[in-house]
């Protein structure tokens, strides 16, 4: 159960810490891929558009240059004059390593070369040449790309002059000097632009290695692959290479040309800020997960660590241990609990001390007595002290020789009976028993709590014991058993208090009325109840006395006046009076 | 290229003295120690290097036919360790010529230096062709050593050439000064194969550029020291050329240049 509360209360402050973290995080880096990779396209975008723009410069700077030489009519004698033109075309266009001239009808005039020996009016008719026939046509014609011993590539280029007298100037471009323009091309560290014709054949790249591989047919198929790719996405697309390796590629059309540059990056490279921003994130959601986790763990021991406390609290309380405490100091509602749940204890460990002590104190002291005592707080009513008491001694007459006599069984019952008589009445008087010995019972009023009239209550407690006993004695008789019961009250100071050790105590009272009071029981006969002077003075206007006369008492040096309650019986005279005849003795 | 040297990569370096017995022992000792690529800058100092090794990738600028020389397979795809530039030294003889004729168009007779040292390069075959092409007669002149020349262009004079034709060759570049002082001695003009010689007095060059091509050497050695194969690396042909012209010779040898070759004229010294 504490385990599960535990589980419940982490999965929800993990899920409740996560799950918006794990959302964040999630959209974060989806988000953060996409803008990246328009970022790519945009990049990819204008490096192709930039790429192609400069070779377009390239060419028609070339094409510009060729235009001065197909200025002047051919029909006019002007051999030396076109040779200047075209020599300085040589001196402008670096990348023109020829330009031949050809008339109105086809005829090659002249040919210069950086290279070669001119051809001045060479006579050869190349109207059939497509670069002538095509420059008539179209003002401007690209060739397409040749390699010169396998490894220069090289392009023809003719222009028309604006006139068909100018003819046509068909000039061979070295194609390396575009790879200036696309190895100037830079795309991140690993990023880079080549130059592809129609047919797929490469004519710049910025690892010359690769240029005399456009030949190849592999090579030109992947080149056509990727392009159609391009179109039909219509931005930049993950591909492979001619390399096999996989690179993000776009691409951007030359004019005129049919050419088209194509821009690429290593896909590594060119994710690697995405790379990068989910690992940063990964790495963030593991710390924030684990971090959510300790906090869990954490708050969900806080949750169910109080509540272990308070089931074990109440466990030890349970098992008795009222000393124990529960410590919980979170400031809310479970410290309110564990702070109920101590004062519960508390409370429980002061009735169990306050029962304890109400039965302690029953053990001499009447129920009423004992409560009141209780109810005063402390034992302070218990401790020694002088008091003017009434000390009342009762015992049976004839009980030592009815004890010889008859089973054990028959003599506890006797003694039950009796106890349970004098016990009612001395309970019903608020009078306390200090001890018992066999059938004889010490008994004090006026203390520990003291009472009105006390010599009155005791005298009457008497009355109303004699009366009982006798009534039980009426009983035994009738079994046989020959036993009467007699009462000697004294009044007078004693000291009175608890006595004892740890465990077993008793209350009682010293002094001389106590001896007194026992002399009197002593010597009382069944059915008497004497008392000593003091006593009978103060009762004397309520009850009848009878001064019985002087009495020798065992301890006493000189004989004390003794008196007897003259009390109506409420049992016929006859017995009282038979029992004055038949005097028995203790 | 964001190399350092003594931190990024180490040079070696092994001098021939622009000796042609002496390159074979350098080529041996840069293959022993070993290195990772020998550049070499002229043709027959790669030759050496090539026979010295076949492992040890080779990056040069080469003359002639480096096919036929057995250098390399094809200039696409060379094959072997050996890849490089060329430096066009054979091909523009017949072009030098013609600009030399265009200077002089009455020219009829030269005088050509030559190195036999390097006479297994198709250069004095080719410079016969094209000459015999262009209608000029031509008066060959061996030379080993640069005091040989002291003796050949005055020799030259005396047979009444109209320009001397230098061939390519290690010994003869390093003699620029030395052949200009003497041409201009004997007031004659002088065709040459690099931009240095017109710096140094000749009256004009023509060639591929040689610093270009240098540079073009860093960047094959940097290819192959990034674990590109030699033989895979084409052996490119030059794209730029320079025609450069000391118009103060010209002046010294009272010629007046048309204007045709100095509006071709990369370079001109005034």
């Amino acid at each position: 159960m504490r385990r599960s509360l535990f589980q419940k209360y982490f999965a929800t402050f993990f899920l409740a810490a996560t799950v918006p973290l794990l959302a964040n995080g999630i959209s974060d880096a989806w988000f953060g891929y996409r803008d990246q990779r328009a970022m790519l396209n945009a990049t990819l975008r204008v490096e192709a558009s930039a790429a192609a723009g400069r070779i377009e410069n390239f060419l028609n700077g070339i094409r510009d240059d060729l235009g001065w030489s197909v200025q002047r009519d051919w029909a006019e004698d002007r051999q030396d004059q076109h040779r200047l033109d075209a020599l300085r075309v040589l001196r402008q266009a670096t990348a023109v390593v020829s330009i031949a001239l050809i008339d109105k009808a086809g005829v090659e005039r002249l040919f210069v070369s950086r290279t070669e020996l001119e051809r001045k009016a060479s006579g050869v008719d190349r109207s059939h040449d497509p670069a002538v026939a095509a420059a008539k046509l179209e003002g401007v014609w690209y060739g397409p790309i040749t390699y010169y011993n396998g490894s220069e590539p090289f392009m023809l280029v003719s222009v028309a002059g604006n006139r068909a007298a100018a003819g046509v100037a068909v000039a061979e471009i070295n194609l390396k000097l575009i790879w200036d323009v696309v190895s100037d091309i830079r795309v991140g560290g690993s990023g880079r632009a080549y130059v592809v014709d129609r047919l797929g054949q490469l004519v710049a790249h910025p690892d010359i290695s690769k240029v005399p591989s456009g030949t190849n047919e592999e090579a030109a198929r992947t080149l056509r692959r990727l392009q159609d790719a391009i179109e039909a996405g219509g931005t930049s697309v993950a591909t492979t290479n001619t390399d096999g390796e996989p690179v993000i590629a776009d691409m951007a059309a030359i004019k005129g040309t049919g050419w088209t540059v194509v821009v690429e990056q290593d896909t590594t490279e060119a994710f690697a800020p995405i790379y990068a921003t989910l690992w940063r994130t990964s790495g963030l959601l593991l710390g924030a997960t684990m971090l959510a986790a300790g906090l869990a763990f954490w708050l969900a021991k806080r949750m169910t660590g109080p509540v272990r406390l308070l089931e074990e609290g109440t466990r030890q309380i349970g098992a008795g241990q009222f000393e124990h405490r529960i410590n919980i100091s979170t400031g809310d509602e479970l410290e309110r609990l564990a702070a109920r749940f101590n004062e519960m204890a508390r409370e429980l460990a002061s009735s169990r001390e306050r029962e304890e002590r109400i039965a302690r104190l029953r053990r001499f002291l009447a129920p009423q007595v004992a409560e009141i005592v209780e109810k005063a707080g402390d034992d302070g009513v218990l401790l020694g002290h002088r008091a003017e008491v009434v000390v009342i001694f009762c015992d049976l007459r004839g009980f030592t020789a009815f004890s010889t006599e008859v089973e054990p069984e028959e003599i506890m019952q006797l003694l039950a009976d009796y106890y349970q008589a004098v016990g009612s009445i001395v309970t019903t008087h608020e009078a306390t028993v200090t001890n018992f010995s066999a059938d004889g019972l010490m008994i004090l009023v006026n203390a520990p709590i003291s009472c009105a009239e006390p010599a009155m209550r005791a005298v009457e407690m008497a009355i109303a014991m004699q009366a009982e006993i006798q009534r039980l004695i009426r009983g035994w008789r009738e079994r046989g058993h020959s036993i009467g019961f007699g009462l000697g009250i004294a009044m007078g100071w004693a000291t009175v208090g608890r006595i004892g050790y740890e465990g077993r105590h008793d209350y009682t009272a010293i002094g001389n009325v106590v001896n007194l009071a026992s002399r009197l029981c002593s010597s009382a006969k069944d059915h008497q109840i004497l008392l000593d002077s003091t006593i009978a003075k103060a009762v004397a206007t309520n009850v009848s006395v009878v001064e019985i006369g002087p009495r020798q008492l065992k301890g006493y040096g000189k004989e004390l006046i003794v008196y007897e309650v003259a009390y109506p019986e409420r049992a016929n005279t006859d017995d009282r009076r038979n029992s004055n005849n038949n005097e028995l003795a203790t | 290229m964001g190399y350092k040297q003594g931190e990024t990569f180490d040079l070696e370096c092994q001098a021939a003295e622009k000796s042609y017995e002496r390159l074979a022992e350098a080529a041996r000792k840069l293959v022993q120690l070993p290195v990772d690529v020998i550049v070499t800058t002229s043709q027959p100092a790669g030759r050496a290097a090539h026979q010295a090794t076949d492992s040890v990738p080779i990056v040069s600028i080469v003359s002639g036919d480096p096919i036929a020389d057995g250098l390399v397979a094809s200039l696409a795809k060379p094959g072997g360790n050996f890849t490089g530039v060329s430096y066009y030294a054979t091909e523009l003889t017949a072009k030098r010529l013609e600009l030399l004729k265009e200077a002089i168009p009455d020219v009829a007779k030269i005088g050509v230096l030559a190195n036999p040292d390097v006479s297994y390069l198709p250069f004095e075959a080719d410079t016969m062709r094209a000459a015999g092409k262009l209608g000029i007669g031509v008066k060959l002149h061996h030379v080993r050593q640069p005091a040989e020349i002291d003796v050949a262009i005055p020799e030259m004079k005396k047979e009444d050439v109209q320009a001397i034709f230098v061939l390519p060759d290690v010994m003869l570049a390093g003699e620029a000064a030395h052949i200009a002082a003497l041409a201009l001695e004997q007031r004659l003009p002088t065709m040459t194969w690099g931009q240095w010689y017109p710096r140094a007095g000749c009256l004009m060059a023509y060639s591929a550029d040689y610093v270009e091509m240098i540079h073009r050497l860093a960047f094959y050695a940097d290819r192959i020291l990034k674990g590109a194969n030699a033989g895979d690396l084409p052996l490119e042909q030059p794209a730029t050329f320079r025609l450069t012209i000391n118009q103060k010779t010209a002046m010294a040898l009272g010629l007046e240049l048309p204007q045709t070759l100095l509006i071709l004229a990369d370079e001109v010294i005034e």
